[in-house]
């Protein structure tokens, strides 16, 4: 057991190691830098505003074919003050020193510690994926239970078409239905330019929250209570239920205590990968809904190359992701104890 | 001992061929017992052949472009008049209603709307079936390999596949399109890429039930190397779950490319997910553009998704609930 521990501990270490490596080579292999954004945004901007006459247009094309020179210095400097100039394997050398002394440095774009920055856009995240997770479980229990005990009838066909539609239907379609009509009929205020969190102003971010944790919900409760439907199903056919069945149990006894027990294992298997999406945070939602989490945050540190900010992002949802991984196969050790260390691994 | 050492290829290959109908006629047989067993999911697979039937002639036979811009006359119209919305003779035909020339209206800029879904279907079916086709190909090759040497090459290839399945899906997506100008290709290629570790999953699970088989020793045993068993012995046998799981990725490669157009960041050309985005903006006035472009990705993933249910019950009823 202990060797299990140390061994799937050690594999989740090497994992984090490859993504970090994955995500620090592909930011560099992406083209452009935030060096020649940054550049490009100082010279620029001003050269097309001073172009007002024909004298003012001559003496900028002078300016800027001198400024070329400029611009090249500039960007050298920048790449210098940013640390994109040294060779890719001595960034990588000072990539793995920054993280192990505890300081994975400052975001290009705001110049913050990226450990603030990430330590603001959590709560959001939690927020929404907290609320997006109470409404699937709503959901999905009661809807997966029902449908497996009365399985094949007409209620369970009507819930499973339900289910299917929202395995299929994209979040981000709902939530823009959702709030079209929302907005349409006056039922909510969707404040978006303030994006409050609980801590500020409960109602207003429970309105602001509400649609896309709807969308987030709806899509992870289909997916929740097709595991709970199936994995109930397979319960229902051991014969320790006939025999419940046959000793005169009556029907709620045998589905609380005998079944649902022991259909927690897959439910279980897919907590994991709801608390995944939970770090994750849902991106096209919250950029949908302007909401500053993590997943929001981690798209924009892509597309403006904000390396630091992308990196430290990257270590903490994968490194969360994989954690609770491992403590779900090992709750599993917990839930059932036939469960054995031979029949995890393999 | 000498009897095993007896044992010719030739009498293998003997016991390998029972006799059976040609192929033509068995996978007719399978097909019909599909489309009778599972009624739902024959219904999924016309749709899926509808959708796919737009996408390959739709964009033909429609009247119009899809970057075509459609006017009307000014009802205002006034060459003298100082207001500025009367010195036009025509005005663009910006989110108009359904009509007879245009059945499902006009988009924010004037363009016919079933033209542009018809050119969204076309696209899709290229990512999704480009997508699945590409992922199913490497991700049954890392699978096999993986689940039949075992042992270190397993455990390095596996870390490599949880890697990255740990990494948010749209964002794996977006540092791989990004590498370049965003075009279909690449787009694909990404995809690709997303689905690919998945399939893997399935494939090494399915290689790993297979390779303790009688078959597969005695294929070693008279000396068959590692590749052509995997080609030969293994790949056959996995390819139930292989088919099964080409027909869930290409649901699962739309849905994550709608994703990424309904941010702009996929590849340019008309596109559901972008649909949409920009029918959200205009949903008070005109619903239409919103409404047809979710539900046509909507309508797509759930015919391949049933589809894919359905081939799993008939071909690998064990699959159920992965």
């Amino acid at each position: 057991m202990t060797n299990y521990i140390i061994r799937r501990f050690v594999g989740n270490l090497v994992v984090i190691w490859i993504v970090m490596t994955f995500v620090f080579l592909a930011l560099r292999v992406l083209p452009g830098d935030f060096a020649a954004q940054q550049v490009a945004n100082q010279f620029f901007s001003g050269a097309t505003s001073r172009g007002q006459s024909d004298k003012a247009t001559q003496e900028a094309q002078g300016a800027e074919e001198g400024a070329s020179e400029n611009v090249d210095r500039a960007l050298q400097a920048a790449r210098e003050r940013l640390g994109l100039h040294d060779p890719v394997i001595v960034q990588y050398g000072k990539y793995w020193r920054d993280i192990f002394s505890g300081n994975p440095g400052k975001s290009f774009q705001t110049a913050e510690s990226v450990v603030d920055m990430t330590a603001d856009a959590l709560p959001y995240t939690l927020q929404l994926g907290v609320m997006a997770v109470i409404i699937a479980a709503l959901l999905a229990a009661p809807v997966g239970i029902f449908s497996a005990i009365r399985p094949d009838g007409f209620i369970d066909g009507g819930l499973r078409v339900f289910a299917v539609f929202f395995l299929a239907a994209p979040s981000f379609w709902t939530a823009a239905l959702l709030s079209g009509w929302a907005v349409q009929y006056d039922v909510l205020t969707i404040d978006v330019v303030s994006a409050p969190g609980v801590w500020d102003d409960a109602w207003g971010s429970f309105q602001l929250f509400i649609i896309p944790a709807l969308a987030g919900g709806l899509a992870t409760g289909a997916v929740l209570m097709r595991f709970l439907r199936s994995g109930l199903l397979e319960v229902l056919r051991q014969d320790y239920i006939r025999t419940a069945h046959s000793k005169g149990l009556r029907e709620a006894v045998i589905v609380y205590r005998h079944v649902l027990r022991n259909a927690l294992l897959p439910i279980v298997t897919i907590l994991g990968f709801l608390t995944a999406s939970l770090i994750a945070g849902n991106v096209i939602l919250e950029q949908m809904f302007n909401i500053p989490g993590m997943g929001r945050q981690f798209l924009r540190a892509i597309l403006d190359r904000d390396v630091p900010l992308a990196q430290f992002m990257t270590l903490l949802l994968v490194g969360g992701v994989v954690f609770v991984n491992l403590l779900v196969d090992l709750s599993y050790f917990i839930i059932d104890p036939r469960v054995t260390v031979e029949g995890a691994s393999a | 001992m000498s009897e095993v050492a007896q044992l010719s290829p030739r009498r293998i290959t003997d016991f390998e061929q029972p006799e059976e109908a040609p192929r033509a006629i068995r996978i007719m047989r399978a097909l019909w017992r599909f489309l009778t067993t599972k009624k739902v999911g024959a219904i999924a697979l016309v749709i899926c052949i509808v959708i796919l039937g737009l996408g390959v002639i739709g964009p033909y036979v429609t009247p119009y472009d899809k970057d075509e811009v459609f006017f009307r006359d000014n009802p205002n119209y006034d060459p003298d008049s100082f207001e500025k919305d009367a010195l036009q003779p025509t005005i663009l035909q910006r989110l108009e209603n359904p009509s007879l020339d245009h059945p499902l209206g006009t988009d924010d800029l004037g363009r016919d709307l079933l033209t542009r879904v018809l050119f969204g279907a076309q696209r899709s079916m290229q990512f999704g079936f480009g997508a699945a086709f590409l992922s199913t190909v490497f991700g049954a090759l890392i699978g096999v390999i993986s689940g039949y040497f075992g042992g270190i090459v397993d455990l390095v290839l596996q870390r490599f596949v949880d890697a990255m399945i740990a990494i948010p899906g749209l964002l794996f997506l977006l540092l791989l399109v990004q590498t370049g100008e965003t075009t279909v290709t690449r787009v694909i290629i990404a995809l690709a890429f997303l689905g690919a570790f998945g399939v893997s999953r399935v494939v090494r699970s399915a290689t790993l039930s297979v390779r303790s088989s009688v078959f597969i020793e005695a294929a070693r045993v008279v000396g068959v190397q590692p590749p052509r068993i995997m080609v030969r012995h293994i790949l056959p046998n996995v390819m139930a779950p292989i088919i099964i799981i080409f027909s869930i990725t290409i649901g699962s490669s739309i849905l994550a490319e709608a994703g990424l157009s309904f941010l702009n960041l996929g590849a340019p050309g008309p596109s559901w997910g972008q649909m949409v985005n920009t029918g959200r903006q205009f949903f008070d006035t005109n619903p239409v553009m919103s409404l047809v472009g979710g539900g046509a990705i909507t309508l797509t993933v759930l015919a391949f998704n049933i589809f894919g249910d359905a081939l799993r019950d008939v071909l690998d009823p064990r699959l159920r609930g992965a």
